[in-house]
């Protein structure tokens, strides 16, 4: 449920920034620094030719398809969906590191939404594991 | 079949998170914008008429229903955050869109000893057509030139990266033969009652206000809104 819950909240910072990026929002709420502009207008805001948020958008929304999916009555006993969770998020977590990395060290500026949106796949990557291992426990029983 | 009684109050908060979210995102994306107070705002500026001819550098196309002109100085701060932040927006979204032709005047500040050169570095770029690079290398960096003794040879090295043909670059500032380029832009500014910088100027009227691209994109909503009429208000003859 609690991976259901950020995916959501991590699917709609996404959008945000992708809405943004996109020319749809005239401009983003960050405290008035720039910080997110100048991330978001960086080169590295577009990666293979896709802007990076889109990938959040398409990650988060797998994320909460397959959490919404692992909690149906066929599934929820299953191991399947938390593993399958436990990888994507794993591979989110990754790229946020490395989107970070860009953000401290090349481009010289922190985006507030960035870092909310790294700190939620670092807790669903958290939960997933969590869950992980609360199977093994009820197996081990 | 009915899902259980917590699943049931889970998918509701689920709900809830989404319309709450989608709303928030949604008011941004409507909102209204200063398109009403614009109107207001350039009826009671003070007419600011730059003059014709080939002031400053301009960007975007002729036919463009708006017009901005900057007046700007390069060791000014608030310049150099506008450059950085707002004006690429501007630039993407606006001017290679053909709303919007943007003008911008040099304005050297007395008390900034370092402007001039800068000003003159940008001025002999821009005789290679490569003023809005140079414009861009010397506000993003403005720290190593703006305080050093010899701020020529940081401008220089600009130049350099540019791949500006360096003879013809030397020559220029060497000669100050692009000075009266700046030199006008600063005389039309004293003539308009510009004091300060950054200063805007809308279809021939004074700006009161430091502008962000959202100001910059209601002014031009407001007065070219897309797929309708411009309707620039009073604004006086220009080219």
């Amino acid at each position: 449920m609690a991976v259901a819950v950020l995916a959501l909240l991590g699917l709609l910072v996404s959008t945000y920034l992708l809405l943004f990026k996109l020319g749809v929002l005239g401009s983003i709420a960050c405290g008035g620094s720039g910080s997110c502009e100048r991330v978001a207008n960086s080169s590295w805001a577009v990666f293979l030719g896709i802007p990076v948020a889109a990938y959040g958008v398409a990650g988060y929304l797998v994320l909460l398809v397959v959490a919404l999916a692992g909690l149906g009555e066929r599934l929820l006993a299953r191991p399947e969906p938390t593993r399958l969770l436990a990888v994507l998020s794993g591979l989110g977590v990754a790229f946020a590191v490395y989107l970070t990395y860009l953000e401290l060290a090349v481009i010289h500026a922190v985006c507030r939404w960035c870092v909310v949106s790294a700190v939620l796949i670092t807790a669903i990557c958290a939960a997933s594991l969590a869950g992980l291992r609360a199977f093994r426990t009820d197996r081990a029983r | 079949m009915a899902a259980p009684r917590p699943m049931r109050i889970f998918y509701s908060a689920l709900g809830v998170i989404l319309v709450i979210g989608a709303f928030l995102i949604v008011r941004q994306v409507q909102r209204p914008g200063r398109s009403g107070s614009v109107t207001q705002t350039l009826q009671t500026a003070p007419l600011a008429p730059v003059s014709a001819g080939s002031l400053g550098h301009a960007l975007g196309s002729d036919s463009a229903p708006v017009e901005i002109v900057e007046f700007a100085d390069f060791e000014c701060g608030a310049c150099a955050r506008f450059a950085i932040i707002q004006f690429p927006l501007v630039r993407e979204r606006l001017i290679a869109t053909g709303r919007l032709k943007w003008r911008f005047m040099h304005f050297p500040l007395q008390g900034h000893a370092n402007s001039p050169a800068a000003h003159l570095a940008a001025a002999c770029a821009g005789e290679q057509s490569r003023f809005w690079e140079m414009m861009d290398l010397i506000l993003t960096r403005q720290n190593d030139w703006a305080f050093e003794r010899r701020p020529q040879r940081p401008l220089r090295d600009f130049a350099r990266s540019l791949g500006l043909d360096l003879d013809r670059y030397d020559s220029c500032v060497e000669t100050g033969r692009a000075q009266p380029t700046v030199d006008a832009d600063y005389a039309e500014g004293e003539r308009l009652g510009v004091n300060q910088t950054p200063t805007f100027i809308v279809n021939g009227r004074m700006w009161p206000d430091v502008l962000d691209y959202d100001g910059v994109k209601a002014i031009v909503d407001s007065l070219a809104p897309v797929g309708g009429a411009a309707t620039a208000p009073a604004a006086p003859a220009r080219r």
